[in-house]
């Protein structure tokens, strides 16, 4: 099992830091039994904080890249913990800007984080957006070896994450455009959502959406397991060359 | 005239370096050591002396993206592909994400070298009384800036906020280290957090410094984590020597909290506090610069068959010229590179392979010889820009095509040096004849070895005819006359050096090669440094007291160097059997200017198009494609792509998608370029190949660097390479301690401060491989290792001059004659 995993994260308006996504890499060789997770009632997470599967039945997804298996599940059985910790030092206990600019925390408790922050505006959320982040973990308690990872690939990963977010952010314009009729007025609201402030409004009437509603992209979450197992694929791989 | 560029360089640095030391030494004694003007001189008299980038160059903003270090400024486009595989090699580039969002991050870079002179030492600490208003106190607070600017402009109440975040607090006491960008600034912040005794105070160390350097941190990691862990050792020092003292008096007790905020560091601790400071502004800064903005070399594939025929034909150019038949200068730093230190600098992180010569030129044309045989290479694609052929240059081409490069008439080769001549001489500027002299250096080496093979034969008549009857104009035939007399006069000239095979001659060549070497020295040598502040003082000195002198000499040199001998120099120095060509040639081609035209010599390499930094290799294509492939954006419905398979009493249903990935992307190429650079003004310490000017200087350098390697290695080694002297020595460094290991506390914490306090010996053993044109004892192996690389290149040799060998088969065994050399082993 790698210690390099990375997760999509998301503070929610009623549960605070919560993951969405994560996803590992197994032996290789091996099927990553113990990556998978069991059947869990759906009903009991709230619209925003669920990962929505195409189909209803499953609960992970699990690609093999010369015959490595990567699999992405809600939740990590065998992490659970060090995840849990992670997200609430990214978002409770730094300052985070959502930014799409990276910030790097390493400690011996969580290893080497990078977490890339970015926001989508919703006005059915607390101050009418919603944040998220994707996070590089490398599990690891030697901080020169990570950092040489993170030097050797650090276009790679910075514009890997920088693609994906780029891709959530134009198809969630695009669902928010189609959404609404007078596009101009849209256009200033989206342009205006740079300026609103850092306090999140308390408001009842405000509801969980998930990210495949807001983007109206059935597939978004194969779509982010594929290329998270590609990004996994290819860090890990040049490691292994020397 | 190359010497009085780089003197005119060393004087104007010479001259800041004594105005800002100057200025240091006026302020010492009336304001406190610290204070932010002093300070500025310092770092600007460090940086100056340690990097090359002029100082004080203002560049717009919107320039960023594509400006060039300074340093390639004087390197051809030809030269630039060979060592770096593209013509634009801007800086490190920042992450410009935050400029795609419309609003946010308004603030822009207005100056890249006034930036990165400037940082910002933070130490913070935070009490534990969570009720208190104001629980944090700064404990030091230090810029570098003389002019003021948003580094030094935020107030610490503001960066507290991203230092160390949110009041709510981990349960843990564990150390932490934080790497972020500050919102609306061009700021990046480097924080360490740590506990004293696990009492509830928690110690923030922050590092402020531009945003243009965030991505060297990473790689320059273990230097500022060792920064870090300096300084946080020496407050735990002040903390501990603190806690004792009350202890002494008796005015410890169990309740009383031991706080930073207690002791004026300032005042209690000068000396750490500099030593900090400077540790940070003399090796930390520097090298985070020195990896974002010196470019690297990029190391083509070694299948790219293009690369390959410049490659061999440098290396036959350099024999031809520099070493002479009987010599084998080149053959045994091959030999020692391949057997030897292709292994140990990939090992050993801090061994060099340094190049000391005078002439830029030819060390970088070395450099490109040598990088070939190091290794990590680059294994992707390289992109070949397609070449818009017009239709009436069509037939040319394909005329040009069915010749060899060996066959190429000498017509046309010596109507270029014409024309570069007469290019140089129409500049006024001397700075730009010396520029104009190396284009022309550059662009007539590699034509210049297919005359000097013809000097073996008379010049066939053949070949002047068919150039006749091509044209028809008369003016034309006056130029091949000349141009013929010229070929006849080096090549009698040649025979002649080549028929009298006694070693005296080459030593009577050898001679003459001091009056130009020492033409081309850009500094006074320094017989003994003890410290880089020694010789920065030194040098000011030096430059203070003989001003006028070193003007008028200035002068003198200038006279001397006329725009009509400045080609003539730098040719010389490379084919001193080559004459000047007169006046009259220049006339003459100003008759024939359609010649001009059609006679470009194609670089190999000229459609070569890698888009990079002075770092990496861009990462954008690779991500576009694969991001097209991968997921698959335009597709609506991706139900094809995966099935699903059935879970059991361990896991629920799984779904399993389609790997996508193929050949291409399953390995990524290399993105962070090695160590590797070019001609440097100076030594830099950060980098495993290079070349810089010789002298002893230089080597003091060298010497210098290697005993502050040892500070954290017990041994190194070094190459170094001298052309004027013909040396190749092995340079190894070894510390041994002796006496007793026990170390007080006090020296513990300034371990890598007071190296004089440490019993041990440093041993220095020194190797000759090449000394004074004779060959020094060397292993079995390493000559074996000679002899395959001698042989191989007499197979290419052969292989370049066979004119009835096909295009193709002798691409392939160039290519495998190029693989053995960069596979030898010794086994083998």
């Amino acid at each position: 099992m790698s210690s390099t995993v990375i997760s999509l994260a998301h503070f929610c308006d009623k549960h605070g830091p919560r993951i969405i996504s994560v996803t590992q890499s197994a032996e290789k060789g091996t099927l990553g039994e113990e990556l998978l997770v069991p059947d869990y009632p759906t009903e009991s997470y709230c619209e925003s904080c669920l990962l929505q599967f195409p189909e209803e039945s499953t609960r992970s997804m699990r690609c093999f890249i010369e015959d490595v298996p990567f699999i992405t599940t809600q939740y990590s059985s065998i992490r659970y913990q060090l995840l849990n910790s992670i997200i609430k030092r990214a978002f409770s206990e730094e300052t985070m800007i959502y930014d799409n600019m990276p910030f790097i925390f390493f400690d011996d408790l969580r290893g080497l984080n990078l977490v890339i922050g970015f926001k989508l505006y919703d006005e059915n959320a607390r101050g009418n957006e919603r944040r998220y982040c994707f996070i590089l973990t490398v599990d690891s308690r030697s901080h020169d070896d990570s950092m040489k990872m993170l030097s050797e690939h650090w276009n790679f990963i910075i514009g890997g994450f920088d693609k994906m977010i780029a891709y959530i952010k134009n198809i969630h314009k695009s669902e928010f455009l189609g959404k609404n009729k007078t596009v101009e007025n849209n256009l200033e609201t989206l342009n205006n959502n740079a300026f609103i402030g850092s306090y999140l409004r308390a408001n009842k009437s405000k509801f969980g959406r998930n990210l495949v509603s807001l983007t109206d992209d059935k597939f978004l979450f194969v779509r982010i397991h594929k290329w998270n197992s590609f990004l996994l694929h290819t860090v890990m791989n040049e490691n292994k060359l020397p | 005239m190359l010497g009085n560029l780089l003197r005119n360089k060393t004087s104007s640095s010479g001259f800041e370096k004594s105005s800002e030391h100057s200025d240091f030494s006026s302020v010492v004694p009336n304001v406190p050591v610290y204070c932010k003007a002093a300070s500025t001189g310092t770092t600007k008299t460090a940086a100056g002396a340690l990097l090359d980038t002029a100082v004080n160059v203002e560049k717009p903003s919107e320039m960023l993206s594509t400006t060039s270090p300074p340093i390639l400024d004087h390197i051809s486009d030809d030269l630039k592909l060979k060592l770096f595989g593209s013509r634009d090699i801007p800086y490190s580039r920042p992450i410009d994400t935050l400029q795609n969002n419309g609003g946010l991050g308004t603030d822009k870079i207005t100056s890249i070298n006034e930036k990165t002179y400037a940082f910002r030492i933070l130490i913070i600490e935070e009490a534990g009384q969570m009720a208190c208003r104001n629980n944090y106190r700064d404990i030091f607070d230090y810029t570098t800036s003389k002019i003021s600017n948003s580094m030094e402009q935020i107030r610490p109440s503001e960066l507290k906020e991203y230092i160390f975040g949110s009041p709510v607090r981990s349960s843990d006491l564990t150390q932490c280290d934080k790497i972020r960008t500050i919102p609306n600034s061009d700021l990046v912040l480097i924080t360490r957090i740590f506990y004293y005794t696990h009492q509830y105070n928690r110690i923030a160390i922050s590092l402020c410094i531009p945003r243009i350097l965030l991505p060297v941190v990473a790689e320059s990691w273990s230097s500022i984590s060792s920064w870090l862990t300096q300084t946080q050792k020496m407050l735990i020092g002040f903390l501990t020597k603190n806690r004792i003292m009350q202890e002494n008096t008796g005015n410890y007790s169990n309740n009383s909290v031991i706080k930073l905020s207690n002791i004026d560091i300032r005042t209690h601790y000068p000396k750490e506090i500099e030593i900090m400071v400077q540790t940070l502004q003399k090796r930390v800064i520097p090298g985070l610069r020195s990896m974002s903005e010196i470019p690297r070399l990029f190391l083509y594939p070694e299948t790219f068959k293009e690369f390959v025929h410049v490659w061999f034909k440098s290396i036959f150019n350099w024999i031809e010229i520099k070493d002479g038949p009987k010599l084998g200068f080149l053959p045994l730093l091959m030999a020692m590179i391949i057997s030897d230190y292709r292994h140990t600098i990939r090992e050993l992180k801090t061994s060099k392979i340094v190049i000391l010569s005078g002439n830029m030129v030819v060390a970088n044309k070395l450099l490109f010889i040598l990088s070939a045989l190091l290794e990590p290479k680059y294994k992707g694609q390289i992109t070949i820009r397609r070449e818009n052929i017009r239709s009436d240059s069509s037939a040319v081409s394909r005329n040009k095509s069915n010749n060899n490069f060996v066959d190429k008439p000498e017509t046309e080769l010596s109507t270029l040096t014409s024309t570069d001549n007469l290019l140089s001489r129409t500049e006024n500027n001397s700075n730009h004849n010396y520029n104009n002299s190396n284009v022309s250096s550059n662009s007539i080496g590699s034509p210049n070895f297919h005359s000097l093979r013809k000097g073996w034969q008379i010049p066939n008549r053949r070949n002047s005819n068919t150039s006749v009857s091509v044209s028809s104009s008369e003016s034309l035939a006056e130029v091949i006359q000349p141009s013929s007399f010229k070929s006849g006069s080096s090549s009698l000239h040649y025979l002649s050096s080549s028929i009298s095979s006694q070693p005296g001659s080459y030593g009577s060549w050898f001679n003459k090669r001091p009056t130009i070497s020492q033409f081309f020295q850009p500094s006074p040598s320094l017989k003994h440094n003890e410290s880089w502040e020694r010789l920065q003082t030194t040098a000011g000195n030096m430059q203070r007291t003989s001003s006028s002198s070193s003007l008028q000499q200035a002068t003198s040199r200038l006279s001397l160097t006329t725009p009509q001998q400045s080609p003539s120099i730098s040719e010389y120095d490379e084919y001193p059997w080559m004459g000047t060509p007169g006046s009259p040639n220049v006339g003459d081609v100003s008759h024939a200017p359609p010649l001009v035209k059609n006679i470009s010599y194609k670089f190999p390499l000229k459609n070569v198009e890698l888009k990079r930094d002075c770092q990496r290799i861009s990462q954008d294509d690779l991500l576009d494609e694969a991001f097209e492939r991968i997921c698959q954006p335009s597709l609506a419905d991706l139900n094809s792509t995966y099935e699903i398979f059935p879970g059991n009493s361990s896991y629920a249903d799984i779904l399993t998608t389609d790997s996508d990935i193929d050949d291409g992307l399953m390995n990524k190429p290399l993105e962070l370029l090695p160590k590797y650079t070019m001609y440097l003004t100076h030594f830099n310490n950060f980098f495993q190949l290079q070349a810089c000017p010789a002298g002893q200087e230089s080597e003091s350098r060298i010497t210098n660097s290697m005993k502050i390697d040892l500070l954290k290695a017990d041994y190194t080694r070094s190459l170094l390479v001298s052309l004027r002297s013909r040396d190749i020595r092995d340079v190894a460094l070894k510390r041994e301690f002796t006496g007793n290991n026990n170390n007080n506390s006090n020296q513990n914490i300034y371990d890598e401060n007071f190296v004089g306090k440490r019993k041990y010996v440093l041993k220095q053993k020194t190797r000759k491989i090449f000394s004074c044109g004779k060959i020094g004892k060397l292993s079995t192996s390493l000559e074996n290792c000679v002899n395959f690389v001698e042989n191989s290149i007499k197979s290419a040799m052969m292989l370049y001059d066979d004119n009835g060998i096909d295009s193709e088969l002798r691409d392939s065994e160039a290519l495998r004659i190029f693989s053995s050399l960069v596979h030898y082993c010794n086994a083998g």
